[in-house]
């Protein structure tokens, strides 16, 4: 069983410009980039936006998390490309499907890399979303290492007791999961009651405005960065509707470079 | 004015499936068989026949949650939205037909099946009776099969 992903999802402290943006700017970010993404197949277009996304993640000095990551889209990027390739007979398409898995994959963990698991409910606050929302967000972050040592620790007691969990056929290896899914629950559920007193004990109390100690606001670098981005939308999509520029395909620059070696031989 | 309409029991309920659902996701890599896999956190969907509005709440943020907190945040992204609709329409209509169990996990399936198996292709364009089989497939066992008889052990134990 691998726990490694509580190390892996430890948002890490930053200084970089890219740690210091609001929250909104980091959302609009992932926010755009997954309409880029999502409006056009170019491959000249995906190659661009994913540069500017790993420039990103390069400043924010998340890159190498960022590009480990792409092991875990092996297998759904072959599923998207073979399902693909197999029914549309389509080269170019199927390698920009795959660009736009990677593209809106890329930019949403750049974003959620870079965020402070506190921001998410300055954002939930900022658009207005309902309290409960935000508190049981921000305070989920914060259970979350707790829950899944628990969890850790349920497997290991229900292994000690000889339960099995890779073995069998399919129905076998899911029924095994139940020693385990009651005891969580059921352990997720007393805490949640201990929660729930500890909160009315501290005078949590419904139906009253609640009040935060800090606010984050707007700098000069989310100016500059946003204009940056919504700038890059519309001329892409100038590009794209209204210009009748030719973009280079995957098989265009394939062929291209294939011809390069080809022609200076001769 | 932002205030809070829930009652600290129920938003603490909500907060609880809300972990249990992301750490049971990302924790518990999926069982996989091939294309087919069976994502075992989805068998609290049904959970909400005992535990009511606050479980249907609960699995809904969990789900965009799990998308947070997995080491490919950006992996799921499009859950974050269409992934949270789907649990939320799967375990608010199990909800409604609390009375009826079984029948409750089965439109639960359904409604998972039809959510998640419909945007997936549209999105990276690959035929919809493709992503009908496979997610039909993985929640069947997770939601129909693993989230009735979780639903069976949890009414026994009377921890609600």
């Amino acid at each position: 069983m691998a726990y490694s992903f509580l190390k892996a999802f430890t948002f890490k402290k930053g200084e970089t410009p890219i740690h210091r943006l609001h929250p909104l700017s980091k959302m609009l970010f992932a926010l755009i980039m997954t309409v880029i993404a999502l409006i056009q197949q170019n491959f000249t277009i995906f190659m661009i936006a994913l540069t500017v996304t790993l420039a990103v993640a390069a400043i924010a000095r998340v890159l190498r998390r960022l590009l480990q990551s792409y092991r875990l889209l092996i297998s759904l990027s072959a599923l998207i490309f073979i399902a693909n390739f197999v029914t549309l007979w389509d080269l170019d398409f199927s390698v920009s499907m795959v660009l736009r898995l990677l593209l809106m994959a890329s930019a949403f963990s750049v974003t959620f890399m870079t965020l402070n698991p506190d921001e998410i409910s300055v954002i939930f606050s900022r658009i207005r979303a309902p309290l409960d929302l935000g508190f049981i967000f921000s305070s989920s972050l914060r259970f979350i290492p707790t829950l899944t040592r628990e969890t850790e620790m349920i497997i290991f007691a229900q292994r000690a007791r000889a339960l099995e969990l890779d073995s069998g056929n399919v129905f076998n290896r899911v029924k095994n999961y139940i020693p385990i899914l009651v005891p969580v629950i059921v352990c997720a559920i007393r805490r949640s009651q201990q929660l729930a007193e500890a909160l009315e004990t501290r005078g949590f109390n419904p139906g009253k405005p609640r009040t935060y100690a800090e606010q984050p606001s707007f700098s000069l670098l989310d100016a500059v960065f946003n204009i940056v981005i919504v700038i890059m939308l519309l001329i892409i999509v100038y590009i794209i509707f209204f210009s009748s520029i030719h973009l280079l395909t995957f098989s265009e620059i394939v062929s291209l470079i294939m011809q390069l070696p080809y022609s200076t031989l001769i | 004015m932002q205030v809070s309409t829930l009652k600290a029991r129920e938003l603490t309920i909500t907060l609880a499936f809300t972990v249990v659902y992301a750490v049971l996701t990302v924790a518990l890599a999926p069982i996989s068989y091939g294309i087919v896999q069976v994502r075992v956190s989805d068998a609290l969907i049904p959970l909400s026949i005992i535990f009511g509005f606050p479980a249907v709440i609960g699995v809904t943020i969990g789900c965009a949650l799990a998308n947070i907190i997995s080491p490919v945040p950006g992996l799921v992204f499009i859950d974050v939205i269409f992934g949270s609709i789907a649990n939320f329409a799967a375990s608010y209509a199990a909800y409604r037909l609390r009375k009826n169990e079984k029948l409750a996990c089965i439109v639960a399936t359904l409604i998972v099946t039809f959510i998640v198996g419909t945007y997936l292709p549209i999105l990276f364009s690959f035929p919809i009776y493709i992503g009908w089989a496979t997610i039909f497939i993985g929640s069947a066992i997770s939601i129909g099969m693993l989230g009735y008889v979780l639903v069976q052990v949890l009414k026994r134990m009377k921890i609600s």
